[in-house]
């Protein structure tokens, strides 16, 4: 039957593509989104493990540190097997080699990049644009941005940086240098416009003429993230400036929308429509039908009529409170979107927010209770659904932004939930 | 220094005397001891009153506002969208009120006029069906930013000296007359004298605390209002429901968003007024009554200000809504008998040119001066916007690009253009030239001084894109070190934070972790070095 499958994962983010990856292996896979969230919001590189507040400084290895977070009862790594882990980063590289997107890392130790306002951040895995742009090594970098780009600035990055680099005794400093973009309106273009003009061959030769000029001993050149939308038009840019500037390039992120996110969860989706799965964008899921604690099929509003599929399991990765995963009332009541589950921890609305925005918020927290297999479990520990599994930023009981494992958590989680979900659909034969 | 006259307070009613008396030239300094209209006068719903609510219990008060908002609308137009307004009676609303309110408004000269329930409703179709009676009245809604922007720069073009971030911390007194005050600076705490003839507490809310310094005394009656912004515009006009004055019954366009309010809660201190949750859900539930689809609606902020009231009787027995909005002058010299203090309480943004006229009068008098006041018939001005946003099509692409680009040197001395047409701020279209113009008024402020003269930050996003583009493009294009850079950058998301924090629900709970992720995964802004130390 054409509207029957044996996964239906809701979700596109980082934890919705990789259990529709994990479950096309083998399973008749749809994925239904209303729209990709984060993931063409931020930079696109992989946060497994950076900060462990309140301690300062951010971890260098961060498998050593996940030994010790499996102790962590609510936390999400706490319930995924170091092995499963450790596949789905593999999962991830091997999938993001394919659509050619080649991810790196160094071995299993952190890497520092910078981000747009010139604060390292540490990431595990970079795309190939945006790794060569480590900050935590002496070769200086030249950082270019566009005078008309409203998004990146890098003379103020560049600032940033250096006093970390002085402080780090990281020897010679970077430099900044800002390119005049002819005949442009001046109201401000953003990284997605200069991401589109820079598939313009004119405008590259302009800006490497520009940039050789600018140029010292650098053997880097840094550049706001706008080398392409896919992948073959990025590697494109990447090729031609490489060689046209004879130095090293490399990306750095800028303000939404993201380029290199848009790229990576476009190319996502179109590997997982090569293996087979069916994808579903723009349309909002209105409920479920369920029988016997099993949910059986997803009500979408699609246009015209609503629409039902059949499955026989259903991820949920729907994300938190920006996703759409979850919703919060003014009188208190905080509820997951699609099923009603219950949401975790129950407090007071006042106490949901810190009266610091840059302090550790609850509401970043809130998620949906699950048992060990991901399934989602009421306060006393029963499995509410047995053939629903919960993944992403939707299981809350940790702080993505803080502790920056935003993209370990749902790569990590997603594709387990999407393995569970597809012997699930099986046993159920 | 020396003046003539000091004025105590920089809101709308001690600018509005700065301007009253640069305009019958008399030498005058002004203090303020946070930015203009950090008190009241910017923390209220941005009605410009007809004088309709004070119609039937104060009005001497609604005869006031409807005067001023006569003249308002003609000297301080470019702060003012003369919206119209409207009552609303609601079928459950006290059926003999609008027959009283009626003869009230007739008796006070506001102009009136009933009109059908079916055009109110085409108009404002988010408005409740329970409506049965609806008049139209001159309410209109004014900037109070704007409107204080306007009177600091054309006091200014007259000579006025204005000093913000100045406080005064005692009164210099002689011989039974006030000669002057110790002023501090709040930022760097230096202290000057600045003596003068006269001395005016306009104060608002903390004109007891001045009066103090003179050892006089002065019953202030203080009473929060707490206000909710949504994120768009619920009705193009304003609302006003009914009945006898109460809780959440004044709906507000503010250019893109609009304003609910009030409340009266009595409180103790004018610092730092902030709403309470109770407050809130209270003023969403009585909200609903008039906009019953009021919780789809995405809250962005929420906030407060104190209103400064004087019981002129000073028995002490009303409070709140029972006090009269019209305002008091006290001349100490006849009140306390101490010479050189003049004191103006009371009152309420609408009416602040006439306080000022009656207070410039007084002034005007001891000093000898036959010079009338001239506010009512002279227009406010407002600088000169420092870039145009649009595209100009007789001039060609490059010409226009040249004309909306300033030429600056960057940081290696080489000559760089800095397109100013650069919109930082989506949500209320604020472009780096009118950054760069606002910065020009106040050299020293800090991304928070230039929010209050601009709108940065003020839409819906909150500052999530704007808090960050306008501290690093101002870095880029002046001289001053990337530490003070990222202070103003904390320092805004944090200040907008103050009033997101208070409506996490919905919507705004939703952009909320969105300004986490902004905020911390992708700027790191709390491994900011502001101080020199951290990152």
């Amino acid at each position: 039957m054409a509207n029957e499958f044996d996964v239906i994962v809701i979700g596109a983010g980082f934890a919705g593509l990789a259990a529709a990856t994990a479950a096309a292996n083998g399973g008749r896979v749809l994925l239904l989104a209303e729209g990709l969230g984060f993931i063409a919001d931020l930079p696109s590189t992989i946060e497994l493990y950076g900060y462990l507040p309140p301690r300062p400084g951010h971890v260098v290895r961060p498998w050593d540190e996940l030994a010790g977070l499996m102790q962590y009862r609510d936390h999400p790594y706490a319930k995924i097997p170091a092995r499963v882990l450790e596949q789905s980063l593999n999962m991830f590289v091997e999938a993001a080699s394919t659509m050619g997107l080649a991810y790196e890392g160094d071995q299993d130790q952190n890497t520092l990049l910078a981000g747009p306002a010139g604060v390292p951040r540490p990431a595990y895995l970079a795309p190939y644009t945006m790794a060569p742009g480590r900050v935590d090594d002496r070769s200086p970098a030249l950082v270019v941005g566009f005078d008309v780009h409203k998004d990146f600035y890098p003379e103020y990055l560049v600032a940033n940086l250096n006093r970390f680099r002085q402080i780090s005794g990281l020897g010679e400093e970077w430099r900044a240098a800002v390119i005049h973009v002819p005949g442009q309106q001046a109201r401000g273009l953003n990284s997605q416009e200069l991401a589109t003009m820079m598939q313009s061959p004119a405008f590259r030769r302009h800006v490497i003429a520009e940039i050789r000029e600018r140029l010292h001993t650098e053997t880097r050149v840094g550049f706001p993230a706008i080398f392409g939308l896919d992948a073959q038009g990025t590697r494109q840019v990447y090729q031609e400036l490489t060689v046209g500037l004879d130095r090293q390039v490399f990306e750095i992120p800028t303000l939404p929308p993201s380029p290199p996110g848009i790229r990576l969860a476009g190319e996502w989706l179109r590997y997982l429509q090569s293996k087979g799965v069916k994808v579903s964008l723009g349309f909002r899921v209105m409920g479920v039908t369920a029988e016997n604690g099993r949910v059986t099929g997803v009500l979408v509003n699609t246009p015209a009529r609503a629409s039902t599929y059949r499955c026989r399991s259903l991820v949920l990765a729907t994300g938190g409170f920006w996703g759409h995963g979850l919703s919060g009332l003014a009188t208190g009541e905080v509820k997951e979107s699609i099923l009603g589950l219950p949401v975790r921890p129950v407090m007071p609305p006042e106490a949901w927010g810190e009266d610091r925005v840059l302090a550790p918020q609850p509401f970043v927290r809130f998620g949906v209770a699950t048992n060990a297999y991901l399934q989602p479990a009421d306060e006393h520990g029963n499995t509410l659904y047995e053939n629903v599994f919960v993944a992403g930023r939707l299981l809350g009981g940790y702080d993505p932004y803080e502790e920056g494992c935003g993209e370990g958590v749902s790569l990590a989680s997603g594709y387990y939930a999407g393995s569970l979900a597809l012997s699930a659909g099986a046993v159920g034969d | 220094m020396e003046t003539e006259v000091l004025i105590i307070g920089g809101g709308a009613t001690g600018l509005g005397l700065a301007w009253d008396l640069a305009l019958r030239g008399i030498d005058t300094i002004l203090i303020e001891q946070g930015d203009f209209g950090h008190g009241t006068s910017s923390r209220f719903h941005g009605l410009l009153h007809s004088g309709g609510r004070y119609a039937v219990k104060d009005p001497v008060s609604a005869e006031e506002c409807i005067r001023e908002n006569v003249i308002l609308k003609r000297v301080a137009a470019p702060c003012i969208e003369d919206t119209g307004g409207w009552f609303v009676h609601l079928t459950a609303d006290d059926p003999d009120y609008p027959g009283r309110w009626l003869t009230a408004c007739r008796r006070t000269g506001i102009p009136v006029q009933e009109r059908p329930v079916h055009e109110l409703l085409a108009l404002v179709p988010a408005l409740t069906p329970k409506v049965d009676q609806a008049f139209h009245v001159p309410d209109a809604a004014i900037d109070g930013f704007r409107l204080l922007r306007a009177l600091a720069y054309s006091a200014r073009q007259r000579g006025v000296r204005l000093m913000t971030y100045t406080r005064a911390v005692s009164l210099m007194q002689k011989e039974g007359r006030v000669e002057g005050a110790v002023t501090e600076d709040q930022r760097t705490g230096q202290r000057r004298e600045i003596r003068a003839s006269l001395i005016v507490n306009a104060s608002g809310p903390w004109a007891a605390e001045v009066a103090a310094m003179a050892g006089i005394r002065i019953d202030m009656r203080l009473d929060k209002g707490s206000l909710l912004i949504f994120n768009h515009r619920l009705s193009g006009q304003v609302i006003n429901r009914l009945r006898s004055p109460g809780d959440a019954d004044i709906v507000v366009p503010a250019d893109t968003v609009s304003i609910l309010g009030t409340t009266s809660v009595p409180v103790a201190s004018p610092n730092n007024p902030l709403p309470s949750a109770t407050e809130l859900l209270h003023m969403l539930a009585l909200g609903e009554e008039l906009f019953p689809s009021l919780h789809e609606y995405r809250v962005i902020r929420a906030f407060a200000g104190v209103r400064p009231l004087y019981d002129a009787d000073e028995s002490g027995g009303s409070a709140g809504r029972e006090v009269s909005r019209t305002f008091s002058l006290l001349d100490h010299a006849v009140r306390d008998g101490l010479e050189g203090l003049v004191s103006v309480v009371g009152g309420k943004l609408t009416t602040f040119r006439l306080m000022a006229e009656k207070t410039g009068d007084l002034v005007a008098q001891k000093l000898g001066v036959t010079v009338a006041s001239k506010t009512a018939v002279t227009p406010l001005s407002l600088p000169e916007p420092r870039s145009v946003s649009v595209f100009m099509p007789d001039k060609g692409t490059e010409d226009a690009q040249h004309m909306q680009s300033e030429v600056r040197n960057d940081r290696e001395g080489r000559k760089t253009k800095q397109p100013t047409g650069t919109v930082i701020c989506d949500c209320e279209a604020v472009t780096l030239g009118d950054l760069h113009a606002a910065l020009a008024e106040v050299p020293d402020g800090d991304l928070n001084d230039l929010r209050r003269r601009t709108r940065l930050g003020m839409g819906t996003c909150q500052g999530s894109f704007c808090s960050f583009r306008s501290a690093a493009a101002l870095y880029q294009g002046n001289e001053f070190p990337v530490q003070r850079a990222n202070v103003m950058l904390q320092e805004l998301v944090q200040e907008r934070w103050k009033g997101v924090r208070l409506v996490l629900w919905g919507e705004q709970l939703r952009e909320a972790e969105f300004m986490q992720a902004i905020y911390k995964r992708l700027l790191n802004l709390a491994r900011l070095d502001a101080n020199g130390k951290r990152i």
